[in-house]
């Protein structure tokens, strides 16, 4: 008892050290800042306005046109007649705030952009409005001729998305205008001229004018947008700016002494947080706010993990609930066609949400609803099922059009159907249905050791996109986590680790296909997999590489060349937000077994003193404190009845025996159950 | 994630698009297409298209009226006409918009299996219906949620209508239809296990036999060509 208040106490002082390290003021946003200074990983600038529940953003183009899927706002700035030139960057302060910048230069004139995106009041709830700012500035020395012509254009040929809702002909694109009580796509504090606003004034030697525009993602009434505006910009960016904070302020805290993680973190939780949109009275993760505003179950089942494993665990349990519904009468879980991962990530899904939840939720109809798609998995295979075939007791071949790209029987969907079917039989334990529980998990054993055998029938070395050995890799790199078909020492997943990272050239991302094509998340849980195989050095290439591919507003897209073009593939994508959410916890607190384990692949600048708080596991939140002083490795935390393993910094090896009760176990200390704290001294190996 | 289209389940009366290509998804990535299912997918079709012939054509509701020209609200139209505006809709590949008609046209003819039939193939056909937006295909359904509800009330249809068709053909029909869309997204297991069931309720008709023999031999064959 002493013991555990101690480690409250200390737990306690460490929270509150780490709170005098908290993100910086929302108010420095005010202070300026040069966008064209933030780092950017890709060869054209795109940023996103974007919001949770909101069913149409706006996305920054290169150009610095904003387009929202049924028309596009186009700024055409220019200085004594010649036009500003494009933005270098599209970018937000602290490479993660949510509110874009970006500049356009002409000469001594710069036409500074600002934007925000800002929901209105209910009941337009899933409306988006940009306030957006120009700051006209002329640094120069002598007068120029300025103007800033704002335009309402259709889309134009072969758009990259159209909103789903849009209107199969263009729509009528018309500017708010005074006493008029039509709907407008657009309102400005400037005049309007031939359809267009319209800034033009000769600027004096060191002068700036602000002009303000206010954009919303479906046409609104004049008479609303004028109301709208009569709230400031800056108190609309300092509103979103807290509503942000106070968003991520209500799931776990990652305060680790490394400002590009952090911020990463804050990032990708903005993103994957945003990628949620409402269906009646249900919430369904997206792919993105753009060209993948649909539900894919493999992007749903990781954002919906991301977040739980981040402490979001409201807004994870209603998109864990509202996949559940995505049922199929015969119990199969299919959201695109030949897609048949999807029964398994959706029981993983579940599991990964619902079981870290507390207070735990009622799990009754969603056990009954588990227990059908594990009847259709069981359906599916097995000789007396189709007989005579080589692979009968894997599912049968699929065709998903995505991912392997290949008509065969993918490895990957029966490597999720064995995560699936191990999740569903702890979800049915933790039901009190042990019966179904004990029938779920034999199946499960079963299946895993199928895999096993077919695994040795098909001959290779690696774990192959298909059993018939064609295809794209894609669900296969799963197969050692999250899937955990086989057991992490298992040669074959080391085999397709290494050639997949070779062939991407061993700069910790995997190519998709061919090797000009690098894959922003495919290869993530490769990472994982490698921290529990003991390889934490891959893994920190993983998350060197998740860290470095991300647009100065601190996104990642799905598909890239090497040189950085995403093409037609657009910035943010969910899936890549969720792999760096959950590779940095694993790194850091990793439950998804029997022991806990902390500091599994903790990078040696975290070493220098970093917390995790309220972090959610199986056995209920926990908060975690550690570092190295000099020879001394430190480690406190919330205890939990079961064991937990610590990793020890990188490079180092215990110097000595350890104090009892901990054990020593190789470069891990292992600290029964109830035991909140370990210090062990430590030598460079 | 790529949308994707299948083939559609229809009356044969209606011009089939081949395949709704929706969503590209991946740069360079060229699909490779094999012929060994599609060949049963598209046997499956022509079956059902064939069938549903039959029933468009031998069991024409009596008194219907011919193909109406301009669709009238929803409300205002009697089930018979409702049922006729919405295979002309059909027709015109807009099986979303066919829905409610034939949703009309199912709760007004509450023992005509065939209405539900219709009001089934449009729901099933509504999911992988692509549309036209501002020059970009997109599916014709919102979300995936929405596509799998039509999924959903789809089955739930054609389980009434096969409670109501007391012909075994009509029965063997509706179990292969059901295969057809099972097939088409990708489920080949469930789509043999109702070939047989057709097979068993009408053992006369040699189709579904057929069409089994070649999905095995598919499933034998892991999918690959032959």
């Amino acid at each position: 008892m002493i013991r555990r208040l101690l480690c409250a106490l200390a737990l306690g002082l460490a929270v509150a050290l780490a709170g005098c390290a908290a993100p910086e003021d929302s108010r420095r946003f005010a202070r300026e800042f040069d966008p064209d200074s933030v780092a950017d990983a890709f060869s054209r600038p795109s940023g996103a306005l974007v919001l949770p529940g909101a069913a149409r953003g706006f996305q920054v183009e290169d150009t610095g046109n904003l387009y929202g899927g049924a028309w596009r706002v186009a700024f055409s700035p220019a200085v004594d007649g010649a036009p500003a030139a494009a933005p270098s960057r599209i970018a937000s302060l602290d490479r993660w705030r949510p509110v874009l910048h970006w500049t356009r230069r002409s000469g001594d004139v710069r036409f500074e952009f600002e934007a925000v995106a800002f929901a209105p009041p209910a009941p337009a709830d899933t409306q988006l409005v940009v306030s957006l700012v120009v700051r006209v500035r002329n640094t120069g020395a002598a007068a120029h001729d300025v103007t800033l012509r704002t335009a309402l254009e259709h889309p134009g040929p072969d758009p990259i998305f159209v909103a789903w809702d849009a209107p199969d002909s263009a729509t009528t694109l018309r500017w708010a205008a005074p006493g008029t009580r039509d709907t407008a796509c657009a309102w400005s504090d400037q005049p309007l001229d031939a359809g267009a606003a319209v800034f033009h004034e000769a600027l004096a030697p060191r002068a700036g004018r602000t002009l303000r525009f206010l954009l919303p993602a479906y046409p609104a009434a004049a008479a609303t947008l004028s109301g709208l505006a009569r709230v400031p910009h800056a108190r609309r960016a300092a509103e979103t700016l807290a509503l942000w904070d106070a968003r991520l302020a209500g799931g776990a805290t990652f305060e680790l002494g490394d400002r590009e993680s952090e911020n990463a973190l804050r990032a990708a939780m903005i993103v994957l947080l945003a990628c949620r949109e409402r269906h009646g009275g249900l919430w369904f993760p997206i792919g993105g706010p753009f060209q993948y505003r649909d539900v894919w179950l493999r992007d749903g089942a990781r954002l919906a993990q991301a977040l739980a494993i981040a402490g979001h665990a409201l807004e994870a349990r209603d998109l864990a609930e509202a996949m559940a519904t995505l049922q199929w009468p015969n119990g199969a879980y299919l959201t695109q066609r030949g897609q048949l991962d999807g029964t398994g990530q959706v029981l993983w899904t579940l599991e990964q949400v619902l079981l870290r939840a507390s207070p735990r939720p009622v799990l009754g109809t969603l056990c009954d609803r588990g227990l059908a798609a594990w009847r259709w998995l069981e359906g599916q295979r097995g000789p007396h099922v189709r007989p005579g075939e080589r692979y009968a007791d894997m599912l049968p071949f699929a065709d998903p059009r995505d991912g392997e790209l290949v008509r065969a029987q993918l490895t990957g969907n029966d490597a999720w159907a064995i995560a699936g079917e191990t999740s569903l039989a702890r979800l049915l334990r933790a039901a009190g249905r042990n019966a179904a529980a004990d029938s779920v998990k034999a199946s499960a054993r079963s299946y895993r050791a199928n895999f096993a055998a077919a695994l040795a029938r098909s001959g290779g070395s690696e774990v192959p996109p298909s059993w018939q050995r064609v295809g794209r890799d894609w669900g296969n790199l799963a197969a050692g986590w999250p899937c955990a078909a086989l057991p992490p020492g298992d040669a074959h997943l080391a085999a397709t680790a290494r050639r997949a990272w070779r062939a991407a050239g061993d700069n910790g991302l995997v190519a998709y296909g061919t090797a000009d094509s690098l894959h922003a998340y495919l290869g993530a849980d490769l990472g994982t997999w490698a921290l529990l195989a003991g390889r934490p050095a891959d893994a920190e290439r993983v998350l060197a590489a998740l860290l470095h591919w991300r647009t100065a507003s601190g996104t990642s897209c799905e598909l890239f060349s090497p040189a950085g073009d995403f093409g037609r593939n657009l910035p943010p994508h969910a899936t890549a937000a969720a792999a760096l959410v959950a590779l940095v916890r694993n790194m850091l607190v990793y439950d998804d077994a029997d022991t806990l384990r902390l500091t599994l692949g903790a990078r040696e600048r975290w070493w220098r003193g970093a917390h995790v708080g309220r972090a959610p596991t199986w056995w209920g939140p926990l908060d975690v404190a550690f570092g190295r002083d000099g020879d001394t490795a430190w480690w406190r935390w919330t205890g939990v009845p079961v064991w937990t393993a610590l990793t020890l910094p990188p490079g180092t090896r215990l110097d000595g025996p350890v104090a009892s009760p901990l054990v020593a176990s190789g470069d891990r200390v292992l600290a029964p159950p109830g035991v909140c704290e370990a210090k062990v001294r430590v030598v460079a190996n | 994630m790529t949308h994707d289209a299948v083939m559609t389940r229809k009356r044969a009366s209606r011009p089939r698009p081949a395949a709704q290509q929706a969503r590209e998804r991946k740069p360079r990535a060229s699909v490779r297409r094999t012929n060994a299912t599609r060949g049963i997918g598209v046997a499956v079709v022509v079956v059902v298209a064939a069938v549903a012939a039959w029933i468009a054509l031998g069991n024409r509701l009596p008194g219907t009226a011919p193909a109406v020209t301009a669709i009238g609200p929803i409300a205002s139209l009697g089930p018979r006409a409702a049922l006729q505006a919405g295979i002309d809709l059909g027709q015109q590949g807009q099986s979303a918009r066919s829905v409610p008609y034939f949703r009309r046209a199912a709760a007004g003819l509450p023992g005509y299996w065939q209405a539900r039939y219709d009001l089934s193939s449009a729901l099933a056909n509504a999911a992988v219906e692509s549309h036209m937006r501002l020059g970009r295909l997109d599916p014709a359904l919102r979300s995936s949620a929405e596509r799998v509800d039509a999924i959903v009330e789809s089955e739930r249809e054609m389980a009434v209508a096969f409670t109501q068709a007391n012909d075994p053909h009509d029965r063997a029909m509706l179990l292969l239809a059901r295969a057809q869309t099972y097939l088409a997204w990708g489920m080949p297991v469930d789509a043999l296990a109702l070939m047989r069931q057709a097979h068993d309720t009408d053992p006369a008709w040699d189709q579904p036999t057929i069409l089994a023999g070649q999905l095995t031999q598919g499933l034998s064959l892991g999918g690959l060509p032959r």
